[in-house]
């Protein structure tokens, strides 16, 4: 059988299209070198011109399609033409040319409109007439163009809008949409005049064009038209000219979004379809569409808070995010941008940086800071904590789970982060950065994933990219409350994530070593520099940890802190580093000197346990720091740099216990102390040297050298009395030699120069108590004046230093110093005086001008107001701001820590390694559990402690001898009492506490302790405070230097153990109370231990022991003495008065003191109201 | 950008990298840590700058980053030392 032929198959098609087809040939031939009827050139002037001009008949559709050409170019000329004037001519024929196109329907309604195109288009389409299609296509969106652009038009847009909208043609765009995907021409036009009906009258057809959304947004096709890409011509103008599908497709997408409501948008963007279209293509689209889409993305959609979160969602998945992030990557020859309009990269950096950062944008989640989420509902913080402590309970810890998977909640950033190039691009780096702020659980999580990070120090531009990025993120602010929007946790986070923001994975100990030692300035320094804001960091978190502790009270805090501590020091580099870095040429001035100084400085201040282990002999540089800071520098900004590195150098001189602030050494004039005061003395601008002020009060917060009692200080008198503003002359050397050596000499042996004053005060008629402040630096003064200003001493003429006494006691007494005192002073250094001084020194309350000067200067310095009276003010004496901030924390009434009622410390070291349970304190715990009040409890402690020893043994470790030596004496200790009496805490304190003593060889105890558990298999608990109180406070220390640091150690051993009333009775018999008070007063007790030693009189209240410390060690005229000899935590003791009285047994402590101690703590009452 | 006039002298093309930095004459005005910060680096690591501008990396936009990463140590500074600095720099 033959095959059938064409015609036979569709005799129709034969007959219609086939000649059709062929027609169109002709038809678009046939156009083109015919010239049309209406020529191209000519203007239309009046409306019966286009009438003739856009009339249809079949069969000459030529003579329309010039018509259409005449009418496009007329259209044109109204939408595009300068010329103004000729505008409302133009109009008017429009208008009279569109009303007569209205066709009256049925029962009086405009329901025919245009006809001409209409029909035109009907026979378009059904003869496939493509060129003609897409020309009356393109008219009308001209024409709605036209008339959107005057109100006046409106009536006519409207018509318009609803013919096109009919069913019967809405239907025909549908088809023109899905045309075959290289029938540009018949697309474009279509998307156009729907894109012209959505926004026209800002939308008021758009929800009509979306009721016909089978005909006019049909997703599939809409979607495939979005992918319709056009390769780019390389001409601007051609390109804007002649837009793509894709660019129709976009605006007409964009369109529905700006105008259509929430409900119609969702819908849209379910389509993930059109969304994938949309977002796949950005790369290849021109500048100006990319802008647009990401504006009407953020505008209409993001920022649409009518939008559920879950469509947005929806949207923002790591193909999208990575796509708008390959914008960054978008090259953009510059003839591309218009003025003023966004660089394509510059616009996605934007709109990335919104919805990266924000819950309400989908991607992002709402995470707990540096805490790992617990389960996928963990924003009940309560439930948080409770399965905390549960866990804690258990013996794992939620701090410690470094080999944990790690967990984060923004899963998808967490994965969209990994593609960036923070290193290369600083779009790229802020966007990191801004996520990195939002979500600060992906910094540790970004840096553990990013194993190919390496840091090897290379003077390149990437190495100085990835410094640049770790530097920003190091320096990111600490999230408030780690993280937890109510406030902080009852435990802190997890040690191995918060570490990631302080030194991230890249920056480790060798790395960072090899920096410092590379040969380039600039490694070294950038290296410096992260360091330094690694440093900042570290004390903003322990500074967090601080306050979570003081909020939540618990002892996961401090232990955090140590780990965390700890962590820090075995990441970053050694200090032996940075001192032979610092000794070597390049660091010897400018930026760098003042940076590795900052840098050694904070090693001082925040891991004092790692810089003092390092013999480094800070005077040295202070001294060359101090000689430096005198001399003229070459430009202002090195000036600058000198003083800060003399301020760096003073900090770490205040945290030196080594300084020898009062000796003068060779290569200064004066000791340092005295070339310190004569700086800020000197200083044309004093506001400069402010640290180094503080530095100075600090030094003689120890002395008690001058009252700090009145406002402004004797200490401001000081300096005043040596200034030199107002251009008077530099304090004269006579008068720094002779300060110098005075206080020098009342360094060495003050108690001689407070006995002066108590004699002095003795010889006078009145009470004791009457007496207002007085500097007992003054003694001195008045003991050295006959060497220097007596008649026998005739070498060194005494006037500037009789003039500067005459000065400086006229200031004590303006400030407010007592002066029947000063009065007294004032003649023993007349009577020593040779006659040449002693009318100066007569006349010292005597106004002169110098001492205007002078009392300007205490004016300017303090803004003390001394007007109106020869005094200062009477307003209140503000308090020294670190003593207040001191005391504030201080003020705690010490009471011991309760017994946990779980007793988990009986089986948490069963969970660990010996090495993990000694630094966790699990061990310490469990012995603890033998002072337990519970007999059973007593029992099973010394059971699992047994166990415990014969796990130390199976492990075979000599490391741990000494453990097991000191868990077998605790047991040997307690065994015998245990059914009956818990061991003191005394005992099961200072065992738990030898713990981390010996299983630290370099521990400054090892050895004393160590000789202790050698000197017999058990211990007497009652004598473990007097021996080694006495082995410690009386005694050598092991190490240089290490004095202070037992000292410390041995009272934070007797506060903690200070729990019973049992272990009061062993301090109390063993007159440990006594030995410490004694202490207290002598020249060796450094301020720590002070605070401690009050700290302990609060805790031996706390349990029960008030009474006996009044009356047994005559605590109430000890803490008086003190007063009176202005001590400098009289808030504290005031506070401890009324604290011992409160707590004691009153009638028992009148009855003993004959009702004096009342009256004692009523008097030391009012004076603390008095001075508030 | 705000940082490229005060390292306007690192990306003169073909030029020194820190033509302008040596010639910088002291401040003689109040200046802010911003405006000599800059400056006093560049000219420090002035052969290293060098150096990195000759490293096989470097391109236009590394000039950007390079610029962004010195300008970076001002945060170091605490608000008292910048007071410090203004207050001598005058």
């Amino acid at each position: 059988m033959g095959k059938r032929t064409a015609s036979e198959a569709n005799p129709r098609a034969d007959q219609d299209d086939r000649y059709q087809k062929r027609q169109r040939i002709q038809n678009f031939q046939d156009q083109k070198p015919t010239p049309p009827p209406v020529p191209a050139a000519e203007e239309v002037s009046s409306a019966r011109q286009l009438q003739r001009s856009l009339v249809f008949e079949q069969g000459a559709a030529a003579a329309l399609r010039s018509g259409l050409n005449l009418f496009k170019k007329f259209l044109d000329s109204i939408l595009y033409s300068g010329r103004e004037h000729d505008l409302p001519r133009k109009r008017a024929i429009l208008r009279e040319y569109l009303d007569s196109q209205k066709r009256n329907g049925r029962e009086g309604k405009d329901t025919e409109f245009l006809p001409t195109f209409i029909q035109a288009w009907d026979y378009a389409a059904e003869t496939n007439f493509e060129a003609l299609l897409s020309q009356v296509t393109a008219n009308l969106a001209l024409l709605l163009k036209v008339l959107s652009s005057d109100s006046q038009f409106q009536d006519y847009g409207v018509l318009l809008c609803k013919t096109v909208l009919q069913p019967s043609i809405a239907r025909r765009l549908n088809r023109s949409l899905s045309a075959a995907p290289t029938k540009e021409n018949v697309i474009s036009p279509v998307l156009r005049l729907l894109t012209e009906i959505v926004s026209f009258n800002e939308g008021a057809q758009a929800k009509s064009v979306y009721a016909r959304r089978d005909f006019t947004l049909e997703p599939k096709i809409l979607g495939r038209n979005l992918g319709l890409r056009k390769e780019s011509t390389g001409d601007k103008d051609l390109d804007q000219r002649k837009p793509g599908v894709r660019n129709n497709a976009v605006r007409y997408l964009l369109t529905h979004l700006k105008y259509q409501d929430e409900l119609v948008k969702t819908e849209i963007l379910s389509n993930w379809n059109i969304v994938r279209a949309l977002l796949d293509h950005l790369h290849s689209d021109p500048p100006s569409l990319i802008v647009e889409i990401l504006d009407v993305m953020k505008n209409h959609v993001f920022l649409d808070k009518t939008i559920q979160r879950q469509i947005k969602s929806r949207i923002l998945t790591e193909r999208t995010l990575s796509n708008i992030a390959g914008l960054y990557r978008y090259q953009v020859a510059e003839d591309f941008i218009s003025e003023g309009q966004k660089n394509p990269d510059a616009a996605a950096h934007e709109f990335l940086v919104l919805v990266c950062t924000s819950p309400a944008f989908g991607v992002m989640l709402p995470s707990n800071g540096f805490y790992v989420p617990a389960n996928e509902e963990d924003d009940m913080d309560v439930i948080m904590d409770d399965s905390a402590e549960f866990a804690m309970d258990l013996g794992f810890g939620i701090s410690d789970d470094s080999d944990k998977k790690r967990r984060i909640r923004n899963v998808i950033l967490g994965e969209f982060i990994q593609s960036l190039r923070p290193y290369a691009n600083i779009l790229q780096q802020e966007l990191l950065l801004a996520i990195f702020q939002a979500c600060p659980e992906l910094v540790a999580d970004y840096f553990l994933r990013k194993e190919a990070f390496h840091y090897e120090p290379k003077l390149t531009s990437t190495w100085i990219g990835y410094s640049s990025f770790l530097y920003q993120t190091v320096e990111l602010p600490v999230p408030p409350h780690l993280g937890i929007r109510r406030g902080y946790r009852g435990y802190p986070p997890s040690i191995s994530v918060v570490i990631q923001s302080v030194l991230p994975q890249p920056l480790n100990q060798q790395v960072l070593t090899k920096c410092l030692n590379h040969s380039s300035d600039l490694v070294n320094f950038f290296a410096i520099r992260v360091l330094i804001v690694a440093f900042h960091k570290l004390r903003a978190i322990l500074q967090e940890f601080k306050n979570a502790a003081l909020s939540r009270s618990s002892k996961s805090w401090e232990q955090a802190s140590k780990r965390l501590v700890t962590e820090f020091c075995q990441r970053c580099p050694q200090m032996k580093t940075v001192i032979l870095a610092f000794r070597r040429p390049s660091f010897q001035k400018g930026m760098m000197r003042e940076a590795i100084t900052r840098l050694l400085r904070l090693y001082y201040e925040i891991t004092p346990q790692v810089a003092l282990q390092e013999k480094f002999d800070v005077s040295i540089p202070l001294c060359n720091a101090l000689t430096k800071a005198e001399q003229p520098a070459d430009a202002a900004e090195d000036k600058a740099l000198r003083i800060l590195e003399l301020e760096h150098w003073a900090q770490i001189a205040r945290h030196s216990p080594a300084m020898r602030w009062w000796q003068k050494p060779k290569t200064l004039q004066h000791s340092p102390f005295m070339t310190l005061l004569k700086l800020v003395a000197t200083s044309t601008s004093g506001e400069s040297y402010s640290g180094i002020q503080s530095l100075i009060v600090s030094i003689l917060r120890d002395h008690d050298m001058l009252q700090t009692e009145t406002f402004p200080t004797a200490l401001d008198v000081l300096i005043a009395s040596l200034g030199t503003s107002y251009g008077s002359s530099p304090p004269p050397p006579q008068v720094l030699d002779f300060l110098d050596d005075c206080c020098a000499r009342f360094v060495k042996g003050p108690i001689k120069y407070f006995d002066d004053l108590d004699a002095m005060c003795g010889r006078l008629p009145r009470s004791e108590s009457t007496l207002g402040p007085v500097s007992p630096l003054l003694m001195t003064l008045v003991e050295q004046w006959p060497f220097k200003g007596s008649e026998t001493s005739k070498e060194n003429p005494a006037e500037p230093l009789a003039h500067w006494l005459s000065k400086f006691l006229y200031l004590l007494k303006l400030i407010g110093e007592d002066e029947t005192l000063l009065e007294r002073v004032r003649d023993s250094l007349v009577t020593s005086a040779d006659k040449a001084y002693q009318e100066v020194l007569k006349d010292s309350f005597l106004w002169k001008m110098a001492k205007e000067k002078a009392k300007d200067v205490l004016k300017l310095a303090t803004g003390a107001d001394f007007s109106g009276s020869e005094r200062a003010s009477s307003s209140p004496i503000p308090e020294p701001p670190n003593d207040a901030t001191k005391d504030a924390s201080m003020i705690d009434l010490e009471l011991p820590p309760e017994e946990h009622e779980k007793h988990t410390g009986l089986n948490r070291w069963r969970k660990k390694d010996i090495d993990e349970n000694i630094e966790d304190g699990n061990i310490g715990e469990l012995l603890l559990c033998l002072c337990s009040k519970h007999a059973e409890i007593r029992l099973q402690a010394a059971i699992n402690i047994r166990q415990l020893m014969a796990k130390v043994e199976a492990s075979k470790n000599p490391d741990f001898l000494q453990l097991k030596l000191l868990l077998g004496e605790a047991l040997e200790t307690a065994q015998h009492t245990l059914d009956n009496n818990p061991l003191p805490y005394v005992g099961g304190v200072f065992a738990a506490r030898a713990v981390n003593v010996l299983t630290d060889p370099t521990h400054f105890l090892f050895g004393k302790v160590n000789k202790f558990l050698m000197k017999r298999p058990s211990w007497t608990v009652e004598n473990l405070p007097r021996y080694f109180g006495r082995n410690i406070l009386a005694n050598e220390p092991e190490e240089d230097n290490s004095y202070h640091k037992e000292v410390d150690w041995l009272l934070d051993y007797f506060i903690d153990c200070l729990r019973t009333a049992e272990d009061l009775e062993i301090f109390r018999t063993r007159n440990i109370f006594e030995r410490l008070l004694s202490y207290y007063s002598s020249v060796t007790c450094a301020i720590s231990a002070k605070e401690k030693i009050v700290r302990l009189l609060f805790r031996a209240a706390a349990v029960g022991g008030s009474t006996t410390l009044i009356t047994r060690c005559g605590l109430l005229s000890w803490i008086q003495m003190r007063l009176e000899n202005n001590d400098h935590r009289h808030h504290l003791l005031r506070q401890l008065v009324s604290r011992l009285y409160d707590a004691c047994d009153k009638e028992k402590v009148d009855e003993w003191s004959s009702g004096k101690a009342k009256e004692t703590v009523a008097l030391v009452e009012k004076t603390k109201a008095g001075r508030f | 950008m705000a940082g490229q006039d005060d390292f306007s002298n690192i990306v003169v093309p073909n030029g020194n990298i820190t033509n302008g930095a040596h010639s910088s004459a002291p401040a003689s005005r109040s200046e802010d840590l911003s405006s000599w910060h800059p400056r006093k680096v560049t000219s420090e690591f002035a052969d290293d700058l060098d150096k990195v501008r000759e490293a096989n990396d470097f391109t236009n936009r590394s000039v950007l980053m390079l610029i962004h990463a010195l300008k970076q140590g001002e945060g170091i500074f605490l608000v008292e030392e910048r007071r410090i600095m203004s207050a001598t720099t005058i």
